[in-house]
């Protein structure tokens, strides 16, 4: 980039954006030759949905070039879109979503379906370079930006009373959701700077004229060559995290930044002013955290064992290849931002997995211009909603009335109850990610005549003793779980619903039937018959089990996980009592020593009569369950189905009593006066002989004895799991929380320092 | 949970519309020295009454350069604090009312500036 060049275009467009903030989107527009008070009624929002795309049809990609390097733009942008309800019936909304096409958008004479953002489709050692610009219009939303800014405080707040009405207060609360950032969640790369930075919160481009002052043109104007000089340094170093500081980046584009950010803090006071956010972080050698309208992120997917330059040095993981995703992770949004549909799938390829496949498939590709897995669906799984309820209901007790008769449904690629294709003995490999930030769901079985086998979770492939133990095994997809499946259809021809149970814990799915139609497989068409892959090839070493010998004891952390009054309309969600960013502290997990190992314990204690087993996720590093305690599961039988007595009750592993029960085979008693009791019944443990990794696992909800409270003092037994992690390559800070997204936002989030260069770190808020 | 999908019971507010929703109105200018309000819904028209479901979010987003402040016709309620030029409201405001009913509302700023807000059942 030529500075001459670009000093001009930097004034001109500090000066847009300046008249921009000052004088809005469309303020010279006279909507004339309509009347001014007329009281006719707007048309009806409501109307059929738009005709639904087969679950075959390819979703917009940015793909890697094969040469190492991922390079695209992703829009966050907003617009009307046909909000699918039910019964093939649709309201329009105005949703924020991610995209590839820049705002504003051409109006259309019909309001489109949802879709998921664009699939990222990357290959194991990649450099993935994304362009994000925040081209959200703010007029769309009322107080979306953050209000700290505009000197009025702090959460979202409406006329029913919240926040306070919840009990809810900053930054625990829903705010700011016009504030964009991304995770890449499943991703082994760079927590810090450009990487998968969830500290980042991208504002909005001003507008002017109806349309963004930043563009992508403007953008690449100012980063010049950043993206190049990024992919040789994390080319020649998979453990680069530059830039790791402000200065690193080009002084064009800082200093467009700097100047955007000042001129938006203009006549704010000094604790409002973005700049000022800044300004410590840069001084302090540490990353800041505000941009405006443009930021380019650019990290690396390690291939183990790497390039490295350091001699003796070796990646401790890598990439591991799969069905990965991307969502918005501004906190006080990510529940309203995820659910409006600001998620997508990342999809990183690698030979030992995709590479199988492919080469297993090839003759039975129906396009020969593409492997064979780039032509297997995806199904991003969200449930659609605006504003979250509690916003609406603050400090109902007995909760809300129910918005539509229960939890919102579940969409599949922004549809209510597709349709797949497939033709009579066909083999598809479905990636499916559950993107929705309340529900999970269990899939039990497939209709009569399906063959099906999981061949991944999270992302990370099962090897072949995981593929044969979970043939045809049920599997919950817990919020923000991936999993991969083989499909084999029935020569039969006909529509097959694909039906699962919806719920918020594993145990309650387990023990409902299923009742809500995902999407519908429709067996037609002829085509060679096929088989599911006889085995699964080996893991990459790198995801060889943990053992036991590896885990530092001093690593060993306790986590409890807790809603307080569940059902009051004043729900309080911690993590060992306390909340993210809480001024007694506690929220800051350290873990002084990179490439070391630890072992956690994950405790659940809440224990309402809806029970919620809080999805666990922690960043950067996946990890593998050694034990698991779920005091309300259901005893399965052999098929995973839940075991039901004459009377048709689902029967429990664990007999809750304070005297010896009778027990039947599978059973364990579970003595509320007994600790000793409080673990997992050794008959029904798994018995796989490698253990799987996960990113997320829903903590199981605890239980309280006796149910009631007349009948003596309450004793809440807690569910927990543990797990083995690595904390290795990518030192610095990230995050764990709840992955019901609205949880997270009002509190149920720690941060993690890892390595010495990271601690004493932490986010702000302004 | 949010708030969301606690109960499967409907509770003392009798039945409710379905899933909470959320609305925008532009303030538009129409004439020098005078705004009107435009339900941001395909096909609607200044001054068009919105269709909101109870317990629906309504905002504005002002696209003139000066403030406006829409306040209840019927007893004076403001629906949000004054709305800068170029800004949007706060706070959100929660659609509460009787099916059937019209909120009017007024800018408290400019005579001649009126608008409207229907409560209809659920869109179900």
């Amino acid at each position: 980039m030529t500075s001459t060049g670009t000093v001009g275009t930097v004034a001109a467009t500090l000066l847009a954006a300046c008249v921009a903030i000052l004088l809005p989107l469309g303020m010279a527009t006279l909507d004339t030759g309509a009347p001014v008070h007329a009281q006719q009624l707007a048309p009806s929002p409501v109307a059929d949905c738009p005709p639904t795309p087969d679950l075959s049809a390819p979703l917009t990609e940015i793909v890697s070039d094969g040469k190492g390097r991922v390079r695209g733009t992703i829009v966050l942008g907003d617009g009307r879109q046909a909000f699918p309800l039910r019964n093939n019936r649709c309201v329009q909304q105005l949703l924020r979503f991610y995209q590839t096409t820049e705002m504003p958008f051409n109006p259309t004479p019909a309001v489109p379906l949802p879709a998921p953002g664009p699939t990222l489709r990357a290959r194991v050692g990649d450099v993935v370079q994304l362009l994000f610009l925040n081209q959200i219009n703010v007029l769309d939303y009322g107080e979306s930006i953050d209000v700290w800014e505009s000197g009025r405080g702090d959460c979202d707040s409406t006329s029913a009373g919240y926040p306070g009405a919840a009990n809810d207060t900053y930054p625990n609360c829903f705010h700011g959701s016009t504030s964009g950032n991304i995770h890449y969640h499943g991703t082994h790369t760079n927590p810090n700077g450009v990487g998968d930075n969830v500290f980042l919160q991208i504002r909005p481009s001003p507008w002017s004229n109806g349309k963004p002052v930043i563009t992508e043109a403007v953008a690449r104007q100012y980063l010049g060559t950043f993206f190049d000089d990024c992919e040789k340094r994390l080319r020649a170093d998979n453990l680069s995290t530059w830039p790791t500081v402000w200065s690193d980046l080009p002084s064009t584009y800082t200093t467009w930044q700097e100047q955007l950010l000042i001129a938006d803090g203009q006549g704010k006071p000094e604790p409002q002013q973005l700049w000022r956010g800044n300004q410590d972080p840069i001084k302090n050698g540490k990353f800041p955290e505000y941009f405006i309208g443009a930021f380019p992120f650019c990290f690396v997917v390690p291939k183990f064992p790497g390039t490295l330059p350091t001699p003796g040095a070796r990646l401790g993981m890598g990439q591991a290849p799969g069905t990965h995703w991307y969502h918005a992770h501004k906190h006080g949004s990510t529940a309203i931002n995820v659910s409006n549909g600001m998620s997508g799938a990342f999809i990183i390829e690698g030979d030992g997995y995709d590479g199988f496949f492919d080469k297993t498939y090839a003759r039975f590709r129906q396009n020969t211009k593409t492997t064979w897995t780039r032509q297997q669906p995806t199904l991003v799984v969200n449930q659609y909603t605006a504003t979250p309820n509690l916003e609406r209901f603050p400090g109902v007790k007995g909760g809300p009335p129910p918005p539509g008769g229960g939890p919102p449904p579940l969409a599949v690629n922004g549809s209510l109850q597709p349709t797949l294709t497939m033709y009579p003995g066909q083999v598809k490999l479905l990636r499916i990610v559950n993107s929705s930030t309340v529900s999970g769901f269990y899939i039990s079985q497939l209709p009569a005549g399906f063959v099906w086998k999981q061949t991944a979770q999270d992302g990370v492939q099962f090897d072949n003793n995981n593929y044969v133990a979970r043939a045809q095994r049920p599997v919950f997809v817990g919020p923000a779980n991936r999993v991969d499946i083989l499909v084999k259809a029935p020569l039969q021809t006909n529509v097959y619903p694909f039906t699962v149970s919806q719920g918020t814990s594993v145990s309650g799915a387990q023990s409902a039937p299923p009742s809500v139609v995902l999407f519908n497989i429709s067996v037609m068409g002829t085509g060679q018959a096929m088989t599911l892959v006889p085995a699964m090839p080996p893991r990459p070493a790198f995801l060889n089990d943990i053992t036991p010998k590896e885990v530092s004891p001093e690593n060993a952390r306790t986590l409890t996980f807790k809603t307080a009054g569940q059902g009051s309309g004043q729900s309080h969600h911690t993590i060992n009592g306390v909340q993210w960013d809480d001024p007694k502290g506690g929220y800051i997990i350290d873990i002084p020593q990179l490439n070391s190992v630890g072992e956690w314990t994950v405790f659940n204690e809440t224990a309402g009569n809806n029970p919620i087993d809080h999805p666990f996720h922690i960043h950067i590093n996946p990890f593998q369950i050694t034990e698991v305690f779920d005091p309300r599961a259901p005893l399965l039988g052999k098929t995973g189905v839940a075991v039901r007595d004459a009377k048709g009750q689902v029967v429990p592993v664990y007999m809750v009593a304070t005297t010896q029960p009778t027990l039947q085979p599978g059973q364990c008693w579970l003595n509320p006066n007994d600790k000793n009791t409080w673990k997992p019944c050794a008959a029904a443990a798994p018995s796989a002989k490698t253990n799987i990794w996960w990113d997320v696992f829903p903590i199981p909800a605890g239980i309280v004895y006796p149910v009631n409270p007349n009948q003596g003092p309450q004793v809440t037994i807690p569910g927990y799991f543990k797990f083995r992690t690595r904390f290795v390559d990518y030192g610095g800070s990230y995050v764990f929380h709840c992955h019901i997204l609205a949880h997270e936002d009002r509190g149920m989030m720690f941060q993690v320092n890892v390595g010495p260069g990271a601690i004493g770190s932490r986010m702000q808020h302004r | 949970m949010g708030g969301r999908g606690k109960s499967g019971k409907s509770g003392k507010r009798g039945k409710v519309a379905g899933p909470g929703l959320d609305w925008s109105i532009r303030i538009v200018a129409v004439s020098p020295g005078l705004a009107g309000f435009k339900p941001d819904v395909l096909g609607a028209q200044v001054g068009d009454s919105l269709q909101a479901q109870q317990f629906d979010i309504v905002t504005w987003g002002n696209t003139t350069s000066d403030p406006h402040q829409p306040i209840r016709t019927d007893n004076g309620q403001p629906l949000c604090d004054p709305i800068a030029g170029g800004a949007s409201s706060r706070p959100q405001f929660v659609v509460q009312g009787a099916i059937g009913q019209t909120i009017t509302y007024t800018c408290a700023l400019h005579q001649g500036e009126e608008g409207s807000i229907t409560i209809v059942p659920n869109f179900m």
